[in-house]
């Protein structure tokens, strides 16, 4: 599932990845991963082919996004059907993980 | 005109001059009535403050005892509490410090047969527990009832806060469906927490409360308040209802409360 179309005019496209911090480890440490793709879904997809680590952390065996995984798009909910939703150049997405303590 | 003792005028009076809050925000203060769930990390200092503005009842539910390893953040509590129930000394200290205020406490677990009864005396409720099935319960049981409330979560050096009116404003169930399965999202007893992050968050909560009561400022609804304290990165995330939310959407699934069981408040 990473780009369909590599040769597309979608290698001028980058979309910034917010990585939340437990997640940081698995990017090098990187705070923000530049990603291309025409959804959510895709762009997790390109981090993830470089990031290999980040896999386990956001999708489940099946390949959803895990539940405890919260993912904003332009500094708004992406919920429902996250991965599905498209992209566009300059395009923001932050990781965040649901907070259980009190 | 409100009718304030002298002494309160005195204890108030940082309230009473703040410019378009006045004399009338302190009074609508004393005569609210909030729920604050959960007497631990974020129920610590939302029960001081609210105490300190001189809320008229508050409500302190908790079902758990004092413990050694509470003390690093729960500030409610104090080395002498070890063994007493978390609500009985947290109200003895919130009468100590305003004995103006009303203090009930609730020394129960807080579940699907009971929380109703408990929550619909209150205007606001404060959801300070620390597992997601408690967060969804307080969800749904304040969203059947109509009585606003805010939501809070915090780990380590991260905390998220919302706020949620019922019918008019996303509810926790709008943004995520349903509690992870147990064991799924790490708590403070397993990857801890830093003290003053749940101070931070447990204040913010008040102040939405306040803001409530008193009809100040913009509400934090349809928005996700989310910090981290280590590269102090504050951010408001946007939310809105979702239609397909099976609380309070188009067509609802959650007619009546259920428990999950999860572990209670550490
Ligand atoms: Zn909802």
């Amino acid at each position: 599932m990473l780009n369909r179309h590599p040769f597309k005019a979608i290698s001028a496209m980058s979309i910034s990845i917010h990585i939340h911090k437990t997640h940081r480890e698995h990017t090098d440490g990187a705070e923000i991963v530049e990603a291309q793709g025409e959804t959510i879904g895709a762009c997790l997809n390109d981090m993830v082919a470089r990031f290999p680590g980040m896999a386990g952390k956001l999708f489940t065996a099946s390949g959803q996004l895990i539940r405890t995984i919260e993912i904003y798009h332009n500094m708004k909910s992406a919920y429902p059907n996250e991965l599905a939703r498209a992209t566009q150049d300059g395009d923001e997405i932050h990781i965040t993980v649901m907070l259980a303590g009190g | 005109m409100v009718d304030f003792t002298e002494k309160q005028f005195e204890r108030y009076n940082r309230h009473i001059i703040i410019k378009d809050f006045g004399a009338e925000g302190q009074a609508k203060i004393m005569n609210g009535k909030v729920l604050i769930i959960g007497a631990g990390g974020l129920g610590s200092p939302a029960a001081l403050y609210l105490t300190a503005a001189g809320v008229g009842t508050i409500g302190i539910a908790d079902s758990d005892t004092v413990e050694l390893s509470n003390l690093q953040r729960q500030i409610i509590h104090f080395t002498d509490d070890l063994g007493t129930p978390k609500a009985t000394s947290a109200a003895t200290k919130m009468k100590a410090l305003n004995p103006e205020v009303t203090v009930k406490t609730y020394h129960v677990f807080v579940k699907a047969d009971n929380i109703q009864g408990i929550i619909q005396d209150y205007d606001f409720v404060i959801d300070c527990t620390d597992n997601f099935a408690a967060k969804f319960l307080v969800n749904d049981a304040c969203m059947m009832e109509g009585i606003p409330f805010s939501h809070g979560g915090v780990l380590q050096f991260n905390g998220q806060t919302m706020t949620i009116m019922p019918e008019k404003s996303a509810c926790l169930r709008c943004v995520f469906e349903k509690p992870p399965p147990r064991g799924a999202v790490p708590n403070s007893t397993q990857v801890g927490i830093l003290g003053s992050v749940a101070g931070l968050l447990g204040t913010v909560q008040a102040s939405e409360a306040l803001k409530f009561l008193t009809g100040a400022g913009e509400l934090l609804t349809d928005s996700m308040f989310f910090f981290d304290i280590l590269t102090m990165e504050f951010i408001k995330f946007k939310l809105e209802k979702n239609s397909e939310c099976g609380l309070c959407g188009e067509a609802p699934t959650i007619r009546e409360l259920i428990d999950e069981k999860q572990p209670d408040c550490d």
